[in-house]
């Protein structure tokens, strides 16, 4: 479970560490697209070339007259909660650590029926706009909020699907780019309470040292994404502690992200 | 275009009920549930396993099988194979399918059979591919499978029509009842709906005991000629009339009917009886919401007054209106697709007096529905069959 916001208590030492199990990633490659609306921020779904019936879920061919031309457009987000359910127990190991999870079923203004995740603010009957987010999965998901008031940040779900800085700890990987400093600064003033900050050879001078120094809560520590060693022994010391990764590091690995075959692994 | 009515079944009967007793998990897999199955069949029918000359198989698990894997496999020629993928309504469909077959003589005898097998992952493994809409669209939503989607079903049923927990408990609770004299059901200690209300919470408003058992099993029967049915002295049960449906009222917001409720007057009126002449009525239960579905949509009582229903009616085999007499998936356990075959053969059990636990009293005309596949939002196949004792 996400920590709420605010300062990072130490963990219970004897309670069970929650596993990092990752939410399965299949969907069919028209439901990809969501993933486009989550990105840029817009509420796109499926829209029929030819008589501009609205989709959901994505599919091949429209449901009212059957054309295969579907294209992604920006569509009203509006609409009304039908049903709500709140599962406390999961088929999936990624729910399974989560539970309690809220799900609902809204009627879109603008036609289709969309099971949601819902904001705790959410109520049967209530209206809400529905919102395109980035799952753990890496692909588009449909979150609802209540229509007036309530943000995704402060809802423990939702959570799960930003990178609020707010009672999470984030690693900037090179310390030694011009970047370094801002971005340590921006998070921390964002709410990060704890800031990592990579760096290489630590020996070497730094000119910027001062700045990161100024940043409240900031740790440096050493890593060398050029060296796959250096990035495994951080990874096993302090992986498990962060929550948001800032990857400002110019480096590109031999053989580009496709090349080892295991994008889960070092190159070499 | 003219819409044809469907023609009233010539002389078909349904026989020879077989039920291969459930397994919580099975290191067997599919083909030996469903090739026992057939076993069965043959040695309660005297007939040879090549006067079956007809197969219709329903599974979840038998991939990378189809029905004609299973043909090399168990040794037959049939002339006549079918698949029907259909899970809760499969049964429904098998036997429409089976018994046009066996007028038109594509086929004499068909054995429909269903088997699932069952381990500790495979219920699980299966939750998110079950469709495609599935898998893009509900489960990366709590993976919860049904559950999370007759949750949603349910929590709209009671805010609409004012049904309570105890309502659907009332139904749960009666089928344990009648799965008490059942040898092999799952569940086999008595429930009573204090316990049914105090359960642990599953997907709000759903609790452990509105939720089916996954187990492996199979169900299985003979669809044949009333007159040959006669000649080999096999108790049988006449079939009057059916009904299937799929992705009836996609308007609704919400589903809060099935296909039945599109269907029934042409059920009825093909059967020549109506929903008071029932003497055991065999409902698909995955869970007691759609229990209460098929009441309303079937007519035995008017949208909404399912509730007042359950209240007014002992479901027991001993009660007013026997109902799921040998406990329903919801105390047998589903055997996966076998869980949508389950009702049809214990209506035919209760038919022809070959029931596996209490009798229904003079039972002469029975009723199963079958009710399937959680595409999205709601079950897509609807079906149902009207049954009655051969003269």
């Amino acid at each position: 479970m996400t920590e709420p916001p605010g300062q990072i208590r130490r963990k219970n030492p004897l309670a069970r560490t929650r596993q990092p199990v990752p939410l399965p990633a299949a969907r069919s490659r028209a439901a990809l697209g969501l993933a486009v609306g989550a990105a840029e921020g817009s509420f796109t779904l499926q829209v029929c070339a030819e008589c501009e019936a609205v989709q959901y879920p994505p599919r091949d061919v429209c449901e009212a007259c059957l054309s295969g031309r579907l294209r992604w457009r920006p569509v009203p987000n509006g609409g009304r909660v039908l049903a709500a359910t709140t599962a406390r127990v999961s088929g999936e190991r990624y729910f399974r650590e989560r539970t309690p999870w809220r799900t609902g079923l809204v009627r879109l203004d603008c036609g289709p029926r969309v099971v949601a995740h819902l904001h705790e603010g959410c109520a049967v009957d209530g209206r809400v706009r529905l919102e395109l987010k980035l799952d753990q999965a890496g692909r588009g998901a449909v979150v609802a909020r209540p229509e007036e008031g309530a943000h995704e940040r402060d809802d423990r779900q939702l959570r799960e699907m930003t990178a609020d800085p707010r009672g999470r700890r984030a690693l900037i990987v090179d310390g030694r780019a011009s970047t370094a400093p801002a971005l340590a600064r921006a998070l921390a003033e964002a709410g990060c309470p704890r800031v990592f900050v990579g760096l290489a050879e630590c020996w070497k001078p730094l000119a910027t040292r001062g700045a990161l120094d100024t940043v409240p809560g900031l740790d440096i520590v050493p890593l060398d994404v050029t060296d796959a060693s250096s990035v495994q022994e951080l990874a096993g010391q302090m992986g498990g502690k962060v929550e948001i990764l800032v990857n400002n590091a110019a480096h590109v690995r031999p053989g580009g992200i496709l090349g080892s075959g295991d994008l889960g692994g070092g190159p070499d | 275009m003219r819409r044809t009515v469907r023609r009233p079944y010539d002389g078909v009967v349904a026989c020879t009920p077989v039920t291969i007793p459930y397994e919580r998990h099975s290191i067997r897999p599919a083909q030996w549930w469903i090739g026992s199955a057939l076993r069965e069949l043959v040695a309660a029918s005297g007939l040879a396993k090549s006067d079956i000359d007809g197969l219709c198989v329903s599974s979840f698990t038998l991939g990378p099988d189809s029905a004609v894997g299973l043909t090399q496999h168990f040794g037959v020629s049939p002339r006549w194979l079918d698949h029907v993928p259909m899970g809760g309504a499969s049964a429904v469909v098998a036997l429409r399918r089976a018994a046009r077959a066996v007028e038109a003589g594509d086929a004499s005898v068909v054995a429909v059979i269903a088997g699932d097998t069952s381990s500790p992952a495979s219920f699980q493994d299966m939750l998110p591919a079950f469709s495609r809409f599935a898998q893009d669209a509900v489960y990366p939503y709590g993976g919860s499978g049904p559950n999370g989607s007759f949750a949603l079903i349910t929590d709209h049923y009671m805010r609409r029509y004012g049904a309570s927990r105890e309502d659907f408990g009332r139904i749960c609770v009666a089928q344990r009842a009648n799965a008490l004299s059942v040898p092999h059901a799952m569940m086999k200690t008595p429930l009573t709906l204090d316990q049914y209300l105090a359960a642990r919470p599953i997907a709000d408003p759903l609790v452990l005991f509105d939720c089916v058992m996954p187990c492996a099993g199979a169900e299985a029967f003979l669809v044949m000629r009333e007159a040959d049915a006669r000649a080999l002295a096999l108790p049988a049960a006449t079939l009057l009339a059916t009904i299937e449906r799929h992705n009836a009222y996609p308007e609704d917001d919400i589903q809060d009917r099935g296909g039945w409720a599109l269907d029934r007057d042409e059920l009825w009126a093909m059967a020549g009886v109506g929903p008071d002449d029932v003497d055991c009525l065999q409902t698909y239960d995955d869970y007691p919401v759609i229990v209460m579905l098929q009441l309303e949509d079937l007519g035995f009582c008017a949208k909404g007054d399912a509730k007042d229903f359950v209240r007014q009616h002992d479901l027991t085999v001993a009660g007013k209106f026997p109902h799921n007499t040998s406990g329903g998936q919801l105390s047998r356990g589903q055997a996966g697709a076998a869980g949508g075959h389950l009702g049809l053969v214990e209506a035919i059990r209760q038919l022809t007096d070959q029931p596996l636990g209490d009798a229904v009293a003079g039972a002469r005309i029975a009723v199963a529905a079958g009710f399937g596949m959680i595409n999205y939002d709601r079950g897509l196949c609807s079906g149902a069959a009207v049954l009655a004792r051969a003269s």
